[in-house]
């Protein structure tokens, strides 16, 4: 994937130069479909060699965390642990431990490594609209259960949860004046 | 760590392929300060995938023949729609029932719902796949999937990029790269074809484990 070489999605042969930012669409010399192609320099851009841990030389010397005979190069800005060059994850100019990583993409405290939520407010609604007799009560205990539960990453209004609650409280009540008619 | 603001570039849009899963999944674009965001939804579950402007490296719309296939299905759809309801207007002749009368009101609206689709279809304008590539992958933007879309969406992501990576590439600079990556990697690919192959070969004794096929796992020789 480091070769600046891109290949044809339909046919996979290897697209030649002239294909590159043009304004309109160039067909694949090889199979001939119409392809619209944008290059950006990060295409040419050599990947940097990871660095290597070097070791403790001198006695005192602080030394990382996980690798002891390792000189360490930065702390650790979640868990103030010595990290070595190996275990020292740049992240948005904050150093982070391997740990404390993972454990920030677990649990959502770091945000940019967040990959998914889940949407309890969709739940809530999908039950209210859900004509069935013990939806209602469902939708109406998720939606305040999850009320202060992080929302979708890009809309953060409860407009869903409100529209849930307004809904079950209707259905209980046209349950409810059906069973008193019968 | 304050919430990031996005700005929305595409709807949601039916991912192809997962219908068959039988499960709803939509896909979106977002516009973040530093990164491009795809968000999956999934029933009740939102799966995000962030590309970062200074990661991406090439993003290619491919033009499919979606447009031309179901502008055929649906111009076929609505001349049977089309014609059968004339033909029940003209075997009802001058006695209009309301049997008739509903009967013609129900096939019209039905072929008026697929000129409906048919006309939105046409403004939507021809398909494609968008592709977007970075050093370790090639995703498919499957909320990129008409033209026009893509070229609107990529006249939004294309500042961010350039901004991101310090510059656009000319086509013609392009090709100055591109030749200059690929030139010392001739001779190497000249020398490899003269490495005799035998030599290379290792030499395999009876009780060895032998490997004839890549696929079927290592066996012992009897």
């Amino acid at each position: 994937m480091s070769s600046p070489l891109i290949q044809c999605p339909k046919c996979r042969a290897w697209l030649v130069e002239g294909i590159f930012n043009q304004p309109d669409f160039t067909p694949c010399p090889a199979c001939g479909v119409p392809l619209l192609a944008e290059a950006f320099p990060a295409l040419f851009r050599k990947i940097a060699a990871g660095q290597s841990a070097e070791p403790v030389m001198v006695e005192g010397e602080s030394s990382c965390f996980y690798h002891p005979e390792k000189k360490a190069v930065a702390p650790c800005d979640g868990c103030g642990r010595f990290l070595c060059a190996l275990c020292d994850c740049l992240l948005h100019g904050q150093h982070f431990c391997p740990a404390c990583l993972e454990t920030g993409a677990t649990k959502g405290k770091i945000k940019s490594l967040e990959n998914y939520r889940p949407r309890y407010d969709e739940a809530a609604l999908a039950l209210a609209i859900l004509p069935l007799l013990v939806t209602a009560p469902i939708a109406i205990f998720v939606a305040i259960r999850y009320w202060n539960a992080p929302g979708s990453i890009v809309r953060r209004t409860k407009a869903r949860f409100i529209l849930a609650i307004i809904l079950a409280i209707l259905q209980i009540g046209v349950w409810v004046l059906l069973f008193s008619m019968a | 760590m304050p919430d990031i603001q996005y700005k929305r570039l595409t709807r949601s849009r039916m991912a192809p392929g997962r219908l068959a899963l039988a499960v709803r999944t939509r896909s979106s674009l977002w516009l973040g300060p530093d990164h491009l965001l795809r968000i999956d939804a999934e029933n009740f579950r939102e799966n995000y995938k962030r590309f970062y402007y200074r990661d991406i490296q090439a993003i290619l719309v491919q033009k499919t023949d979606g447009f031309r296939n179901w502008n055929i299905i649906l111009g076929i759809v609505v001349a049977g729609l089309f014609v059968l309801t004339l033909s029940l207007i003209a075997s009802s002749g001058a006695r209009w029932t309301s049997d008739t009368i509903g009967t013609v009101c129900f096939f019209g609206f039905i072929v008026a719902l697929f000129v409906l689709i048919l006309v939105l279809h046409i403004v939507a304008g021809p398909t494609c796949r968008t592709y977007l590539r970075t050093a370790v992958q090639i995703e498919e933007l499957s909320s990129l999937g008409r033209i026009k879309m893509a070229r609107h969406a990529l006249a939004e992501i294309h500042p961010f990029i350039v901004a991101a990576q310090g510059g656009a590439l000319s086509p013609e600079s392009v090709v100055a790269q591109m030749r200059e990556w690929t030139a010392p990697t001739a001779p190497a690919q000249a020398i490899a074809p003269t490495a005799p192959a035998a030599t290379v070969a290792p030499t395999v004794t009876p009780s060895e484990s032998v490997v004839s096929d890549p696929i079927v796992p290592p066996r012992i020789n009897p």
